[in-house]
């Protein structure tokens, strides 16, 4: 039944470790989904592949033009910003008259575009992921010596630091600053934000924005991570993102972060512990979690209960 | 002026009897006129068809988003090959058990996403359908006989009998199988969506706390909608394994559930009819484009041209979102309306100059109602 390293300390702490960095791109990836849904209750499918596309991008400037991965970096994010306000003003906002359903099929059919122009640009073939460390993620922080070590690679660092500096950056901006004080208002009540002056449209295109951009930093971060990059990467984190999104409250940034780590956890332990569980089960875990949390708790751990008045 | 019936009519009836005949007619004789490799590409066309008739109905008529009938399509064709090939089943109760198991997954999937309003059974049909390919390639998938990732082979040892009248090939006789199938679906189909039931569903879509005081269950209207379309996705899936001689873990994820969406934005996700014209889509879209494609040296020299028709998908998916919501059927039923009109009894005979339109002039002759307000 159980793993026969179970007793080992540094096994366990490892399956830990593993599971929190895992756990750092699912959060961030599920809080670039909250930032779009905060305001607009809109749900951006293509996030994942415009992420996909920006690290693409900075793999051919290191590559072909010679920038540094951090100036190639700066530069994706700047374009990702611009980029997911354009998305939101060119085609999400004539979708928004349709209906919630429009918006979701125009971000799938963004889907569509950017992974196929993805692949036909760059090929199918995977290649090797931007990163500031040689050999993908670079070297190890050995925290307790095994057999087997428990250890963090520095590409798990910056995934657990990423996530620590955006979600501070996050709730700092929402909290003091006049942009933030008006887009939290646009999440409390958009009539009321739009009566007193709040321009609705501006504030959509500054989440989408920001929403795209930490995308961008998640499919850079996942890059790092598994030291190669294909088209397909972010399918399965856009799975992983959304659940941890949905088991968190798609509305609280919080729910985000804690639900993104423990699924990551979670992801990590239950084949590392139990043997009856072999293989890649992640996804599947991910989708029970998903179910449970809509039969038990709808609104997620720290989502906004929402009443309706009939 | 188009004539004018009543909905129920001797003529509207003969009107109706006349498409079904014609179907069935084709269904048969299709096999004489065409080529294995016309019909084998047909075959798929009408599979793909029925799978999007069950996204039609819970799109259009539960006003639902489901992304999972990729997975679902590939829960009815692994299904189908598992028993036909390793437990010997016949090719029809496979089918059928596929299309059970497809009712058994819809109600798992949907018992907890559609007592909620709002996107949560699109987020929950994401999960199933990328979590599907890659159950198939675990051990667990392994030992059910999901062949991993090289794919499940199909071995149909199912050729004409001899008591057949026609002089088909195999694939023939089963491109004439799938179709009546597939006939005999639509037709049902379509009786249900106008019955009680459909009412109902079409009542929680446009206002659901109505319906809910007149008394309909509303989770429960929901639930069974989506249930009844993902049975219909695994059916599609078996019955296109008729056709096609191998299943893949990489040809039943989410590309195939996107692809689906957009043929069902093309066709009209209110319609029955809409399937079909999706269904053909599916199939000769990709090879149209293809063929482009390689005329254009530029483009054929793409690293992977195929992927241009994904990139066309999605253009016409925005382009259809934003300026033909309604898909393309609405507008076929409205150049029928020209020649020949069916309005609810009461409104028929010869009317002078410019008669006041009922306000949805397709309403009663198409099995589906149009959406009346966008859902949010």
């Amino acid at each position: 039944m159980l793993d026969s390293d179970v007793g080992n300390v540094a096994y366990l702490l490892q399956l830990l470790l593993s599971g929190l960095s895992t756990g750092a791109l699912y959060a961030l990836f599920a809080v670039s989904f909250v930032v779009v849904w905060k305001a607009s209750s809109h749900l951006n499918l293509a996030a994942g592949e415009l992420g996909s596309l920006a690290v693409f991008a900075m793999a051919s400037l290191t590559t072909s033009l010679g920038f540094g991965v951090w100036a190639a970096l700066a530069v994706v994010l700047v374009a990702s910003l611009g980029g997911g306000a354009l998305l939101q003003h060119t085609l999400i906002r004539p979708a928004d008259r349709r209906g919630i359903f429009a918006v979701v099929l125009t971000t799938l059919a963004v889907y569509l575009v950017v992974n196929a122009a993805v692949g036909l640009l760059w090929g199918t073939q995977a290649r090797q992921a931007p990163s500031p460390f040689a050999g993908g993620s670079g070297g190890q922080l050995v925290l307790l010596d095994g057999p087997p070590r428990a250890y963090l690679t520095y590409g798990d660092l910056l995934a657990l630091g990423t996530l620590a500096v955006v979600v501070g950056a996050i709730t700092i901006g929402l909290h003091r600053t006049k942009l933030g004080l008006a887009y939290r208002a646009v999440a409390s009540n958009r009539l009321s934000a739009s009566l007193s002056g709040i321009p609705l449209s501006r504030m959509y295109m500054a989440g989408w924005a920001v929403s795209t951009a930490i995308a961008a930093m998640t499919a850079f971060l996942v890059g790092v991570r598994n030291g190669s990059i294909d088209f397909q990467m972010m399918t399965p984190m856009l799975a992983f993102g959304l659940t941890a999104a949905t088991v968190g409250g798609l509305d609280s940034i919080r729910g985000a972060v804690i639900a993104g780590l423990a699924l990551g956890i979670v992801v990590e332990l239950v084949p590392g512990v139990l043997t009856a569980v072999s293989g890649d089960l992640g996804l599947i875990i991910a989708l029970v979690l998903v179910l449970l949390t809509l039969l038990v708790r709808p609104q997620g751990l720290y989502g906004t209960k929402r009443l309706e008045r009939v | 002026m188009s004539a004018r019936f009543a909905v129920g009519s001797p003529v509207h009836r003969a009107w109706q009897s006349a498409g079904l005949v014609t179907l069935v007619a084709g269904a048969v004789t299709l096999p004489l006129v065409f080529d294995d490799y016309r019909l084998t590409q047909l075959g798929q066309a009408v599979a793909y068809a029925v799978a999007l008739l069950g996204l039609n109905v819970v799109s259009g008529m539960s006003g639902q988003i489901s992304l999972g009938h990729g997975a679902m399509f590939g829960v009815g064709a692994y299904t189908t090959a598992i028993l036909v090939g390793d437990h010997g089943f016949p090719v029809a109760a496979a089918i059928i058990a596929a299309g059970l198991l497809g009712l058994a997954v819809g109600v798992v999937v949907g018992l907890p996403a559609l007592r909620l309003r709002g996107l949560y059974l699109a987020i929950v049909t994401i999960a199933v359908v990328t979590a599907f390919p890659l159950l198939l390639v675990q051990p667990f998938g392994r030992d059910l006989g999901s062949g991993g990732a090289s794919g499940k082979p199909i071995l149909l040892s199912f050729v004409k009998p001899s008591w057949f009248p026609l002089d088909v090939t195999a694939v023939g006789f089963r491109f004439s199988m799938l179709a009546l199938t597939a006939v005999g679906i639509f037709v049902v189909t379509t009786r249900l969506v106008r019955s009680r039931v459909g009412r109902a569903l079409i009542a929680v879509r446009d206002f659901e706390t109505a319906a809910v005081a007149a008394g309909i269950r509303a989770a429960g209207v929901k639930v069974g909608a989506f249930a009844f379309s993902t049975m219909l996705g695994a059916v599609g899936g078996g019955l296109f394994m008729l056709m096609v001689p191998i299943v893949s873990p990489d040809s039943v994820g989410f590309p195939l559930s996107l692809l689906f969406i957009t043929a069902m934005i093309i066709g009209g996700e209110e319609r029955v009819s809409g399937a079909v014209v999706g269904g053909l889509m599916m199939v000769y879209l990709p090879t149209f484009t293809s063929d482009m494609a390689l005329k254009v040296p530029s483009l054929a020299a793409l690293p992977q041209p195929g992927l241009l028709a994904t990139v066309l998908y999605g253009v016409i998916l925005v382009v259809f979102v934003l300026f033909v919501p309604r898909g393309l059927m609405p507008l076929a039923t409205r150049l029928r309306e020209r020649v020949i009109r069916f309005v609810p009894p009461g409104l028929e005979g010869p009317q002078s100059g410019n008669p006041p339109r009922p306000r949805e002039p397709s309403e009663t002759a198409s099995p589906a109602v149009r959406r009346e307000t966008a859902s949010t």
